[in-house]
């Protein structure tokens, strides 16, 4: 019976009975002298549940444990540790199977001499007999697996193992069947993971043992030899060994072949074919062939030549001699006797140096040894197309000899060559070309020679004019022929090419051009005054009609600029007229005119019109200054024939067509696609302004009513009209000049104000004024305010003014540029400044404008001082250039071109504010002025003539 | 007549705040608000000048400046802001207004407002005279 080996397991493993008694535990008496406190446990009895067919293998086992002390209080707390430590357990404790303690009773005992109290507790030990012992000889039955002690068999399932496990010394149903169940079970097998797909493993390396993946060189298979490897080395399989050997050193191996030039059928590596490809020329047999061979000697293409054509060559020298002593390049010659010929050829270049074109020409001559220079040559017609190649004129010139070799001999032939201008004319663009009558004061087109004829009033002899070196009508020669007289436009020629030139005879009714000693012009160009003309040859189709004209309009005026009449009447059922309404009308008689009308400003202005067929019906679409009209639509009285209009005839003495014109032309056709680069080759023409920027650029702010520089796209102003202060930026027209049409419109009646002045030199040193009493007017009533005909930007003494927010550019130079176009209503009413850059704080600047007190022009070039240039004189409300050039050392204070004060006092600039215009940021309310362009470099570059004379040109002031 | 005038703080209104007002308004009488575009939105008639001790502002008025009226005009913000007008003014000056196309700027000053000169102005120690030499 061991249960009291499960005993003193259990109390002598507790701490809290330990903790009072030690070791003192004693089976059934304690040792003699034992101090107290101790315990004492007694066996009391077995109860075995035996079995029918074995013995017990549960035991109920009652214990005495008597807990020991001096003292009452000590042998009860002993007693219940005892009871915590053994009541209620189960287990295994000094190899005992104890299933269950239960406590059963307790009693109190004393003992005297010495005194000492004990607490007898009883309690009743299971014990489980798995371990039992069975008799020798002794047949067991009954017993199973999981009885015993170090076996436990729970959750066993079908076919398992069990496994001992260590760790708690029992053995276990195992995880798995228990042997090897894969490769890595093995202990000489090492697999490491991941494993993957046509793994190998082989025997080596440490431990004997075998590995997943292990490096193979190709000499551990067992029928590859690699003895004598070295560089470069193959394998060849030998039969006798039957393994595969070294052969070393096999260098320049083959790897792949690739089809050259001319070849077909690489790349290859195995094995295939390179053929040679084929050429573009088809096999076949060619006759005084023409062919072309590559580099490789191949023949690339072929044709027939031509027969019949060839040349002996008897007379080459001779043919050298003319063709290179010629005067004009002259790349072939040719000449032929009855004796024999001689070619001689020089090609010059068929590609055109930029910005020009390559004219050549083909003659004949019917002599033999014809010199190039002084012979009889007549020029092949039509001439060979701007840039014909060598090639192709050759071509032309010896088709011609073909047929004159058969029979017509003596002969010569040369082939010339010219690099010239193309032609700007805009009859020689393709937008501009198929005109069925064109009228100019320019050349039109570049072989027109003629621009009119002109008769003088003294003796009524007239003399024909044509054109300059640029293209303008001969200016000098009028001016020789008519000087002390007037003379007027007797046959204005058409340029065209149809001959359609329009004529006066009646002499009163002649347009001048020449009067008072002076030319008749229109912005810079000549004009032709009042006077009308008729079509001696009238075309005879004309549908559909578009028309282009540059004219000057009067106000309140009616000019009839075209009439086209029907065929034989001198009704005119369609024109064109400068109306009275202020507008551009196209109109179209439908038994009463219906008008197409654009609105013009008084001056000169571009007309387009369009006049559409679309059946009976006729569609009119005025455009002035390049912005259209409202179209109409109207059909025509029966028996008009709309397809047999197209004079350009006077109808009524009531009119009078030449109001100023200065070109006329008329298309057959409908030209709306091309209006566009028509109006800007007429425009860039007429306008007379060229951008000042694209040739004197870097300027530090450009203030203009005009384009200064072609590259430009903004707007030109922002201005805001006074009856709802609603605001619109305003652009420029087809001659680049402000778009008056598009202002004027949306001013209404009313006025128009400057907000903004856009900066055009790119530094977006914008002038604006958001104080709208402050803005300066350039609308008045309706009418665009004009200075010398040219819009112009009002500011009055009330104090307006147009300032940027910086004067970027300008900021630490000293040397400087300014130009301005103004007109002062007063002067003698101390300093005003129409433009320039204020420094500093105070009235300090670069400005340019009227002295104080003399009616000069002040230039004021210093930031700490008033160094100023002086000098010249202006007159009141007048338009005059003002101008300021500083080079680090003089000041020049400038007047219509020319240098009327200087200034030499030493000074800096300083650093720039802003950019002004009308009057300085810091001085009061200057006089009125009228102010058009202001123009600020930031340098000295010594241009002040050229760019005067650009101004000049445009607002003609000087 | 081109002047000055120097107004004159107004309840919450400082002398700055309440000129820009008066010279926005006057604006919006041409363009009410209900019509303006964006870019409309700070416009102004007259410019402001400011006094050396950075706390009086003047109008730079110009007494002969034409003001269109929009058929939308409305007056109640201008006159709140002119409280110099009389009762009389006031309403003389709103028939008029609206039964006009346009007026004067010096049309609707009130009676007891002073247009300045520049030399006034200077005297008043506004601005410091700065004159060019010759």
């Amino acid at each position: 019976m061991n249960v009291g080996k499960a005993v003193y397991g259990i109390l002598s493993s507790t701490s809290a009975v330990t903790d009072i008694v030690s070791t003192n535990i004693f089976p059934e008496i304690a040792e003699q002298e034992t101090a107290t406190p101790f315990i004492v446990y007694q066996l009391q009895g077995v109860s075995p549940e035996d079995t029918h067919d074995g013995p017990s293998k549960l035991d109920e086992v009652r214990m005495e444990i008597i807990c020991f002390s001096d003292s009452y209080n000590g042998a009860a707390d002993l007693a219940d540790k005892v009871r915590g430590a053994l009541d209620r357990v189960s287990g295994t404790y000094n190899g005992v199977n104890v299933e269950s303690v239960q406590f059963n009773n307790v009693d109190i005992e004393i003992e005297y001499d010495p005194r000492r109290y004990s607490q007898v507790t009883t309690y009743t030990f299971r014990i489980k007999r798995d371990n039992i012992t069975i008799a020798a000889g002794t047949p067991v039955t009954g017993a199973q697996l999981g009885d015993l002690s170090d076996v436990n068999t729970t959750g066993v399932t079908d076919g398992q193992v069990i496994a001992y496990d260590a760790a708690s010394s029992v053995w276990l149903a195992a995880t798995d069947a228990g042997g090897a169940e894969t490769l890595n079970d093995l202990t000489d097998v090492i697999l490491t993971a991941p494993l993957s797909l046509n793994d190998v493993i082989v025997y080596g390396g440490a431990s004997d043992r075998f590995y997943r993946n292990r490096a193979l060189n190709i000499n551990d298979l067992g029928d590859v030899n690699t003895l004598g490897l070295t560089g470069d080395s193959i394998l060849v399989y030998n039969d006798s060994g039957s393994e595969w050997r070294v052969i070393a050193n096999r260098t320049g191996t083959v790897e792949d072949v690739t089809a050259g030039t001319g070849l077909t059928g690489g790349v290859i590596t195995d094995t295939g074919t390179i053929a040679l490809a084929d050429t573009a020329v088809t096999a076949g047999a060619y006759t005084s062939a023409d062919v072309t061979i590559d580099a490789q000697g191949r023949i690339t293409a072929a044709a027939n030549g031509s027969a019949g054509t060839f040349f002996i060559q008897r007379y080459l020298s001779q043919a050298n001699t003319l063709r290179s002593g010629a005067t004009a390049t002259t790349e072939i010659y040719f000449t032929a006797t009855a004796e024999g010929n001689g070619l001689s050829e020089s090609a010059s270049s068929d590609t055109p140096t930029a910005g020009k074109i390559i004219n050549r020409k083909i003659y004949y001559s019917e002599t033999a040894f014809a010199d190039p220079d002084t012979g009889t040559w007549v020029e092949f017609t039509p001439a060979p197309a701007d840039n014909a190649t060598f090639a192709t004129v050759k071509a032309a010139l010896f088709e011609y000899l073909k047929v004159r070799t058969g029979g017509t001999i003596p002969i010569s032939l040369k082939q010339t060559w010219q690099e010239t201008e193309p032609s700007t004319f805009l009859l020689d663009q393709s937008y501009g070309s198929g005109a069925e009558a064109a009228y100019s004061t320019r050349q039109l087109r570049l072989a027109q020679t003629d621009c009119m004829v002109i008769r003088r009033a003294s003796d009524s002899t007239t003399t024909t004019i044509g054109f300059d070196a640029s293209g303008n009508i001969d200016e000098a020669a009028i001016t020789t022929f008519c000087t002390g007289t007037t003379c007027s436009v007797q046959t204005w020629k058409d340029q065209s090419g149809n001959g359609n030139n329009a004529t006066q005879a009646t002499a009163g009714n002649q347009p001048v051009i020449y009067t008072g000693g002076q030319l008749v012009k229109e912005g810079g160009r000549l004009a032709l005054d009042e006077g009308y003309f008729a079509i001696s040859n009238a075309p005879t189709t004309a549908s559909p009609i578009s028309l282009a004209m540059v004219a000057v309009h009067t106000n309140g005026s009616n000019k009839n600029m075209w009439n086209a009449n029907e065929q034989g009447t001198n009704t005119n059922y369609f024109y064109t007229r400068s109306d009275a309404n202020n507008t551009f009308d196209a109109a179209i008689y439908g038994g009463g005119f219906v008008r197409s009308r654009a609105s013009v400003n008084a001056g000169q202005f571009l007309g387009f019109a369009e006049f559409l067929v679309s059946g009976s019906n006729v569609t009119a679409q005025a455009y002035a200054d390049g912005v259209a009209a409202s179209s109409v639509s109207t059909t025509p009285p029966t028996g008009i024939d709309v397809n047999d209009i197209g004079q350009f005839q006077r109808a009524s003495t009531a009119f009078y067509e030449c109001n100023n014109m200065q070109e006329l032309v008329v298309w057959n056709s409908n030209k709306s696609s091309d209006r566009t680069s028509i109006e800007e080759n007429i425009g860039d023409y007429f306008t007379q302004n060229t951008p000042l920027l694209d040739t004197y650029s870097g300027a530090a702010a450009a203030y203009s009513l005009r384009l200064l520089d072609s590259t430009y796209t903004g707007s030109a102003i922002r201005v805001r009209r006074s009856s709802d202060n609603t605001e619109q930026d305003i652009g420029f027209n087809v001659f680049s000049e402000l778009d008056t049409v598009s202002l004027t419109a949306f001013a209404g009646a009313g006025d128009a104000f400057v907000k903004t002045w856009y900066d055009q030199s790119g530094n977006s040193n914008d002038a604006t004024q958001t104080t709208t009493a402050n803005q300066p007017k350039i609308v008045s009533s309706g009418a665009v305010i004009l200075e010398n005909g040219k819009p112009a930007v009002e500011f009055t003494s009330n104090g307006q003014i147009l300032e940027s927010t910086s004067a970027t550019a300008f900021t630490g130079v000293i040397q400087n540029e300014l130009y301005c176009v103004a007109s002062y209503d007063t002067i003698n009413v101390g300093n005003q400044y129409a433009s320039g850059v204020k420094i500093g704080g105070s009235t300090r600047g670069v400005m340019i404008g009227t002295n104080s007190s003399s009616g000069q022009i002040r230039y004021h070039s210093n930031a700490t001082n008033f160094e100023t240039a002086v000098g010249g004189t202006i007159v009141a409300a007048t338009q005059v250039l003002n101008g300021g050039t500083y080079d680090g050392t003089t000041r020049h204070a400038r007047l219509n071109g020319a240098s009327v004060g200087t200034n030499t006092d030493a000074g800096n600039t300083g650093t720039a504010n802003l950019y002004f215009i009308g009057k300085h940021p810091n001085l009061q309310n200057g006089t009125s002025k009228r102010v058009q362009e202001s123009i600020i470099y930031a340098a000295y570059n010594s241009n002040e003539s050229g760019i005067e004379t650009n101004i000049n040109t445009f607002y003609n002031i000087f | 007549m081109n002047g000055y005038i120097i107004v004159l703080p107004e309840g919450v209104l400082s002398s700055e705040q309440r000129a820009e007002r008066i010279s926005r308004e006057l604006y919006c009488v041409t363009a009410p608000l209900a019509t303006q575009e964006p870019y409309q939105h700070d416009g102004k008639v007259f410019g402001m000048v400011e006094h050396p001790d950075g706390v009086q502002f003047a109008l730079q008025v110009d007494t002969e400046y034409n003001i269109p009226v929009s058929p939308l005009a409305t007056l109640e913000r201008l006159i709140s802001l002119m409280t110099e007008l009389t009762e009389i003014e006031v309403r003389e000056l709103s028939s008029y207004v609206l039964n006009s196309q346009s007026f004067p700027f010096g049309a609707i000053v009130p009676s007891t407002t002073t247009v300045r000169t520049y030399e006034e102005m200077v005297e008043l120690g506004w601005f410091s005279e700065e004159q060019e030499f010759d």
